[in-house]
């Protein structure tokens, strides 16, 4: 009796053939649905979302990698979000933790108060002084170069500048921003009062450094502006 | 009539459009209404705000450069690569084995056939 073995074993790499026929259980839509379903949807949002980042960070490097760092995440976790609720704003979400958890990890911040009680203070004194109509202040203020606009937005603090850039950019509820940013809405409303003061301060600064004279109420709109053009 | 300072807080929200309760939108009304100050302050931070919205709608409106978007797609093709590579069960690796058996001038030929999957690796 002769018994032959003949064995054929082999150990081949099948996987670049064979990976597509098996869906492994609980995904409902396969990786290549999802990636085409991310860039139809999800990547048209890298613009806003970069106008954010460089509010966040300050710099064009920074700005860039945190809006790759997003969506990266965003990918990763785009079977969490639930269709119909607001991507864009799903978005946002993961910007910030992203921008909190890398960016400012190690940075001490000065703990900024809201400074609820103080603000409205202020307004009430102010409350009662303001005239009808476009002020010459106004009118100054409207023909700031981006540019400064930018710098002005810049120079406030950050849990100030965001809630007004998602208020006053991105028009955002209360609600909305409370979301974003991880705050209670009274917080969002005290900061987006207090951020839009401090930019308007802000904003009045950069017109004078220009030369542009911001009147006291009493004269008409700067003529230097005319000059400049 | 309700003082002005409590008011104010109704002026701040109703120009955000945050003043869901008719009730309270109603009280806004009548107070200003009935007074002028309230009233100029209702206008006066509208318009702050119109201006603030408009400066900072013009100004941020940057768009990413060329190497980002590039970028952008590049990652989400490795990511949706790297995803498949984890959801999917694959073959590591087959085995065939031949055994021909002869007996009394009779060939008898086996062929076995294994596989081994292997999840996520």
């Amino acid at each position: 009796m002769a018994v032959a073995l003949l064995p054929m074993s082999s150990e081949v790499d099948l996987t670049a053939d064979r990976a597509l026929d098996r869906l492994a259980p609980g995904a409902s839509e396969s990786p290549f649905e999802r990636k085409e379903r991310f860039e139809r949807d999800a990547l048209i949002f890298a613009n806003p979302l970069y106008s954010a980042a460089l509010r966040y960070t300050r710099n064009v490097q920074d700005a860039e990698d945190l809006v790759q760092d997003t969506f990266a995440k965003a990918f990763n976790s785009f079977h969490q979000f639930e269709a119909g609720t607001n991507l864009k704003a799903w978005l946002y979400r993961i910007l910030t933790t992203t921008f909190i958890n890398t960016y400012r990890k190690d940075q001490r911040r000065p703990q900024i108060s809201d400074g609820e009680v103080e603000d409205w203070q202020i307004f009430k004194a102010a409350s009662h002084t303001s005239d009808q109509g476009k002020s010459a202040e106004d009118v100054v203020l409207e023909n700031l170069p981006d540019g400064d606009v930018k710098e002005a937005l810049s120079s406030i603090p950050e849990d100030f500048r965001m809630v007004v850039y998602y208020a006053d950019v991105e028009g955002y509820s209360y609600k909305e921003i409370a979301e974003i940013v991880g705050v209670p809405t009274g917080t969002v409303m005290s900061r987006l009062h207090r951020g839009r003061k401090l930019l308007r301060a802000s904003l009045t600064e950069y017109a004078r450094s220009r030369g542009i004279s911001t009147p006291s109420g009493s004269s008409a709109p700067s003529s230097k502006k005319g000059a400049q053009k | 009539m309700i003082p002005c300072e409590e008011i104010f807080g109704a002026i701040l929200l109703t120009v955000d459009n945050e003043v869901v309760d008719p009730a309270v939108q109603a009280v806004l009304a009548t107070h200003c209404s009935q007074c002028p100050p309230c009233d100029s302050t209702l206008i006066a931070h509208r318009q702050n705000v119109q201006i603030l919205k408009s400066l900072l709608g013009a100004a941020c409106q940057e768009v990413i450069s060329d190497s980002l978007h590039e970028r952008l797609i590049e990652q989400t093709q490795a990511l949706a690569a790297q995803m498949q590579a984890g959801f999917y069960t694959q073959i590591y690796s087959e085995t065939f084995s031949q055994t021909t058996v002869t007996i009394d001038g009779e060939t008898t030929i086996e062929i076995s056939h294994t596989q081994e999957f292997r999840e996520g690796f």
